[in-house]
């Protein structure tokens, strides 16, 4: 049976400012920051250093703009709020707490920003959509799955991949997003407790470990077991 | 042992913390698919494929081959996990919030010292590399690269304006200049030689101090204004730029040479192209503002809710179901701005709420 290659990740989706930035970058000079640990980085951020704001700022504005669409399809919701948010940090920004993941924190100052500005919003519009409202949050933080590496003897079919997509969609919002967190993003248990505001590294590997078993589960209860991948 | 644990709860937190304990003596041997999927340093080696983690599953899978379809699965499972709805970032927009955000928020280091200063002309060249040949909106007028990192020199200082700002500042020759909102003005600490310059960009009110031995010229991107002593609104923003003389003689010269002189309550438009044209004005609605006397003549809805974003410093935004027709004149002293939107919306026929700096626009409720 063949593989469907689906490319959801563009080549151009997430390179293009990447590219500008290396091209940038090297007419000048290798940025010094490449070599620094997140943790330095912000304390030359919190000293004052303009070239760490930009290094911050040219990293992981993509990467931000594309997690603030996640919660809403509001372009102009998301820009407002990373505008406000960089702001901010910029105005507090010797009385900022030490970070040891920058992108966790960007990505959590982000996440409650753009809710704030939503339930302000709220007001004007009485239909209003919530989160919590679970017909809608289905919406958000939807999973694909794009297999491009092909396996020998062993591939997942594209009914079996669509199966599982589907399985994913219906995990809960707190799930699909520590997943996506964990697999798109490449966090680490403690950056996905940092950017979900959860008590430590230990409860999110739980959040995964109970992910995965609820898609398993579901899987199960939707006929075909999932340990039956592409055969 | 069961007699102890006669609560299901309790029954059930034993299992798990007894379930945890096994599955914790697992080795990567009795892995599953899904033991691989939670497993930090595998997807670790996944995602980043890093010295430490590569080092140690090259190996390792060389030497449990049997464990190789669990692996690739896992391995394709993590890979295959994107994001179904992806937004890049368009690069205009990725300049526009940069801008944005450095102009709304304060400067972190100051150019005190030399090595400093040229740490953030590099900083801001490497944002002008960024945004070259997409946007040059930067450019408050086409001027070469170098003087785009226009700074703070000893010798030339300039003070700027943003959304609900003005600004009053006197000259060292005793000039006083009113600044209007979203404008910048670039003058000499002290003036030397025959003339004294300034750059303009945005609007300005100047009252130049009398000094027949040097004449005061403002530059703009469009033309240039010599005066001797007078009071006048020069205003370079938007589609004509225009010179209103209140008191004495003014002389506007254009890019291509060609210059008017104007007597009081004489105004000159340039345009693009660098015609000049005069007409006479109304003071009130030329120089009202650095009174702060907001007018506005036959002003249509987008001309209102511009001006009053510039004046007020707000965001106004409307519902999609408010039209307004027609044209709004009015006068306003000094008013607040729940005042004015009371005042228009009572006549253009919508209701309002102001929350911060945002503010809503509704059709008046019936």
């Amino acid at each position: 049976m063949k593989v469907k290659i689906t490319r959801a990740r563009t080549p151009e989706s997430d390179s293009t400012n990447a590219r500008l930035a290396e091209g940038a970058t090297s007419l000048l000079r290798p940025s010094v920051f490449e070599f620094k640990s997140d943790r330095e980085i912000w304390q030359e951020f919190k000293k004052g250093s303009e070239a760490a704001f930009n290094y911050i700022y040219r990293k992981y504005a993509a990467d931000l703009y594309n997690f603030g669409h996640q919660i809403t399809p509001d372009c102009q919701h998301v820009q407002d709020c990373m505008q406000n948010l960089f702001i901010d940090l910029r105005r507090r920004r010797e009385k900022l707490s030490d970070v040891t993941s920058i992108k966790a924190y960007l990505y959590r100052g982000l996440y409650h920003e753009v809710l704030r500005k939503m339930e302000k919003e709220r007001r004007f519009k009485p239909m209003g959509e919530g989160l919590e409202d679970d017909r809608n949050a289905v919406k958000f933080f939807r999973i694909e799955l794009s297999f491009e590496e092909k396996l020998i003897n062993h591939e997942i079919s594209e009914e079996a991949r669509e199966r599982l997509v589907k399985v994913l969609n219906s995990l809960t919002l707190k799930q699909r997003k520590a997943l996506l967190l964990f697999y798109a993003e490449g966090f680490s248990y403690s950056e996905v407790a940092e950017t979900m505001s959860l008590k430590n590294s230990k409860s999110a590997r739980k959040l995964i470990y109970r992910a995965i078993a609820a898609a398993r589960e579901c899987g199960a209860a939707n006929a075909a077991h999932l340990s039956t991948l592409g055969r | 042992m069961c007699c102890l644990l006669n609560k299901p709860t309790e029954m059930i937190r034993f299992l798990k913390k007894y379930i945890y304990k096994k599955r914790k003596a697992l080795t990567y041997q009795d892995f599953s698919v899904d033991d691989f999927l939670t497993d930090e340093f595998f997807v670790r080696w996944v995602k980043t494929n890093d010295e430490e983690t590569a080092h140690f599953w090259d190996k390792w899978i060389s030497n449990n081959p049997h464990k190789y379809r669990e692996v690739m699965e896992a391995r394709q499972l993590i890979n295959g996990t994107v994001y179904a709805d992806q937004r890049p970032l368009p690069d205009q927009l990725y300049t526009d919030m940069y801008e944005h955000i450095l102009a709304n928020s304060p400067r972190g280091e100051k150019p005190s010292d030399g090595s400093r200063l040229i740490k953030r002309i590099v900083n801001i060249a490497a944002v002008l590399v960024l945004s070259a040949g997409i946007s040059l909106v930067y450019l408050y007028r086409p001027v070469t690269a170098p003087e785009v990192v226009e700074q703070q020199t000893p010798e030339t200082l300039f003070r700027q304006t943003g959304f609900g700002e003005k600004l009053n500042l006197t000259l060292t020759d005793g000039t006083r200049v009113k600044l209007n909102a979203n404008s910048r003005i670039t003058f000499p600490r002290f003036f030397q030689g025959a003339t004294r310059v300034v750059k303009l960009s945005g609007e300005a009110f100047f009252e130049v101090a009398e000094d027949t031995a040097r004449p005061f010229v403002i530059q703009t991107d469009r033309f240039e204004a010599k005066v001797l002593g007078t009071s006048f609104n020069l205003n370079c923003q938007g589609q004509n730029a225009e010179v209103a003389l209140l008191t004495g003689k003014l002389q506007v010269d254009n890019l291509n040479g060609q210059n008017v002189v104007l007597d009081p309550l004489q105004m000159a438009t340039v345009s693009y192209t660098g015609n000049i044209s005069t007409a006479r004005f109304d003071p009130l609605l030329k120089t009202g503002w650095k009174d702060g006397i907001l007018v506005f003549e036959q002003a249509s809805f987008t001309e209102v809710v511009s001006l009053l974003e510039q004046w007020y410093g707000v965001k106004i935004t409307s519902s999609t179901s408010l039209r307004v027709k027609g044209v709004y004149s009015g006068v306003y002293r000094n008013e607040p701005l729940s005042n004015v939107l009371q005042g228009i919306g009572s006549t253009s026929g919508f209701d309002f709420l102001i929350e911060n700096k945002k503010v809503f626009l509704k059709p008046k409720q019936l």
